[in-house]
């Protein structure tokens, strides 16, 4: 009985289907304004959940003369769960209702002096690693593009440009904190010495 | 005339100055008259450990000799880091002692205190002596959490024996008073967060009542909207950018008031609707209705907003149509059942297309063009694949699944065995071109 119990089971695991192809990717960003010459760096984040996949990456297009480097070009995705607990200094990526941890993957784009105003695609493709064995392997691609502006005149000096920064920072905004309060309550007496002052001031009129 | 003027306007400003607004402190704050440390690591200069001779107060004790002394290096409490006020009295019982016997009473730690504190001359009379210690600057949590003492007996001037005094019960003597504060954390999101646009994330903080009753206590969910630290309420107009929240903000404890003791845990749904690239800092800020609790913000959690993600998935790795015979045409052996299938894991935040691409299948130097194997979504029609994308589906939303069908014509003229190749599989946001 137990051992056509375990035969049954067996054969349940067989059928069973298995997530044998496949990762999650998305990127930090995708666009950035620069200056002819400069560089600009770009993240892309992965992540496989419940099995080990190494991916290939490779750049697939980019403008004459740019320079594309991708860190590392080789990424091994380690088997990721949800994190019920995440660890400080760790990154994580919002997936359905957990966090899973990701890999990074850098891509640095170079940009020659003389490139000429206008809007330029770099494009990156993740390949599966697998080899082709038994007939007809399905390999997961994923492609990355990255929308690059380049504009005005080029700087006299190279730098490396971060990417557009959208996070407001002019934007007026009146809020009470707790330190503007506590400057408030320390300013109680102003009012009362004001009165003082004027009366004062009345009493050596009149004088 | 004037100068009584002038003194009624002195007396006003005076009386300003008396009914200077003072912070509420109420019943909310412990106020502690009494706690008594007693030693539990006392070592005589000569004896060693005399710890459990001048813990009690009964005949035994501790005899110092002139010039002798005992340091006392740690007490059996430590203050609560949030104490106010402290006082601190030293006090020692001596029994027996020379009339011309006197005490020094010196800090030895911390360091920035350490001196004398007191002398203390009992004329030889025994009794109970103390030595204030705030006096000589221990007012602080962290100054008597790390108090040592040493206590010194000396002849002045010395006359020979007897020369000696006798320690019975050493203590410190400690008030001080507890203002309620509101201990915080923020569970989530984790420290480093990407969420993709347009995605919902949870924020999650808990808030400790500690040192007392809290009152009415609040949090809200903020972001840094113009410097680089949280400093604004996330809005509940739901599209507003970069974030709004689902629920209310700022939420209440749903056990209001808080006493000693007691937590809340609050949760918010935010929705990331700030632009791809973004980070933000994301922290929650407590308050209290009771003014005598300070507001108090959790640390924050850097949220940065991405692209859509993208997750596809198959459980299947390879089309396997064994060993080819010249002529022949055959079906995939999955097609029957509807093996093949590529799925859109509901990991995936955005609409996606499912592309495919083959290559030729090849035995040693015998190669079968990818043109020979055909494919669909479904099963009443054939195309070949070929060496460029094809479009195998379009706008597939996450759980979705996308089943695929395989047939090869195996031309003439070829040996027989088996041939490998590779189907390049590859899910891009939907309108995006592969």
């Amino acid at each position: 009985m137990a051992h056509n119990l375990k035969i049954t089971f067996l054969i349940i695991l067989l059928f069973l289907p298995v997530s044998v192809l496949g990762f999650g990717s998305t990127q930090k960003d995708y666009k950035a304004d620069i200056y002819s010459g400069q560089s600009v760096e770009f993240e892309i984040l992965l992540y496989s959940l419940n099995k080990e996949t190494t991916m290939m990456f490779k750049t697939v297009s980019h403008p004459e003369g740019w320079r594309v480097w991708i860190i590392p070009e080789k990424v091994n995705l380690p088997a990721a769960t949800f994190n019920s607990e995440p660890e400080i200094g760790k990154e994580y990526l919002k997936v359905n209702e957990g966090y899973v941890e990701v890999k990074k993957v850098l891509v640095k784009i170079e940009t020659p002096w003389d490139t000429i105003t206008g809007d330029y695609l770099v494009r990156i493709e993740a390949v599966e690693n697998k080899q082709s064995s038994n007939g007809v392997s399905a390999v997961n691609v994923r492609d990355f593009n990255f929308f690059i502006r380049v504009k005005g005149l080029p700087l006299q000096e190279k730098t490396t440009s971060s990417k557009i920064n959208h996070t407001a920072v002019n934007k007026t905004v009146l809020i009470r904190t707790t330190h503007e309060k506590k400057k408030e309550f320390e300013r109680w007496w102003l009012p009362p010495l004001l009165i003082i002052i004027l009366l004062l001031l009345v009493l050596f009129r009149r004088a | 005339m004037k100068k009584i003027i002038l003194i009624f306007i002195c007396m006003i400003f005076i009386f300003f100055l008396i009914s200077k607004p003072k912070l509420n402190i109420t019943s909310s704050i412990i106020f502690d008259p009494q706690s008594i440390w007693i030693p539990t690591i006392a070592t005589h200069s000569v004896d060693g450990d005399v710890t459990s001779l001048i813990n009690e107060s009964d005949d035994s004790t501790s005899v110092v000799d002139n010039n002798e002394y005992i340091d006392i290096t740690l007490w059996n409490e430590t203050m609560n880091p949030s104490a106010t006020d402290i006082v601190v009295i030293f006090y020692f019982e001596v029994d027996v002692t020379d009339t011309n016997f006197e005490w020094h009473v010196n800090i030895t730690s911390p360091a920035s205190l350490a001196g004398e504190a007191c002398l203390i001359d009992p004329n030889g009379v025994p009794g109970n002596y103390s030595c204030n210690l705030t006096a000589a600057g221990v007012d602080t949590p962290d100054e008597l959490n790390s108090l040592d003492v040493r206590l010194i007996g000396v002849e002045n001037p010395d006359q020979g024996p007897p020369d000696n005094g006798e320690v019975d019960y050493v203590y410190l003597n400690i008030t001080y008073i507890l203002i309620p504060y509101l201990q915080v954390s923020l569970e989530e999101p984790p420290s480093i967060t990407n969420i993709p646009q347009n995605q919902t994330f949870t924020v999650n903080a808990t808030v400790y009542c500690q040192n007392g009753e809290c009152g009415n206590v609040q949090g809200i969910v903020r972001y840094n909207s113009t410097g680089l630290n949280p400093d604004q309420a996330i809005s509940t107009i739901p599209g507003a950018e970069p974030f709004y929240v689902l629920e209310q903000n700022p939420l209440s404890c749903p056990t209001n008031p808080l006493t000693d003791g007691e937590f809340c845990n609050l949760t918010w749904r935010v929705n990331a609707t700030g632009q791809i690239g973004s980070d933000w800092k994301v922290g929650v800020l407590f308050s209290s209705d009771d003014p005598s609790v300070s507001d108090n913000h959790t640390s924050n959690s850097t949220v940065s907003i991405t692209t859509c993600t993208i997750d596809i998935d198959a459980a299947w790795s390879r089309i396997d149509f064994g060993v080819l015979q010249p002529g022949q045409s055959i079906e995939a052996p999955g097609n029957q059942n509807h093996l093949y299938n590529i799925t859109i894991l509901d990991t995936t935040t955005c609409p996606s297309d499912i592309y495919l691409m083959g290559t030729d299948l090849q035995n040693g130097t015998s190669i079968i063009g990818v043109g020979n194997i055909t494919w669909n979504s479904t099963q009443v029609s054939q195309k070949s694949l070929s060496k460029t994308y094809q479009l195998a589906g379009s706008s597939l939303d996450s759980g979705t699944n996308l089943t695929t069908f395989y047939w090869i014509s195996v031309p003439t003229g070829i040996p027989w065995g088996k041939y490998n190749g590779t189907l390049y599989v590859k899910g891009v946001q939907s309108g995006t071109q592969p």
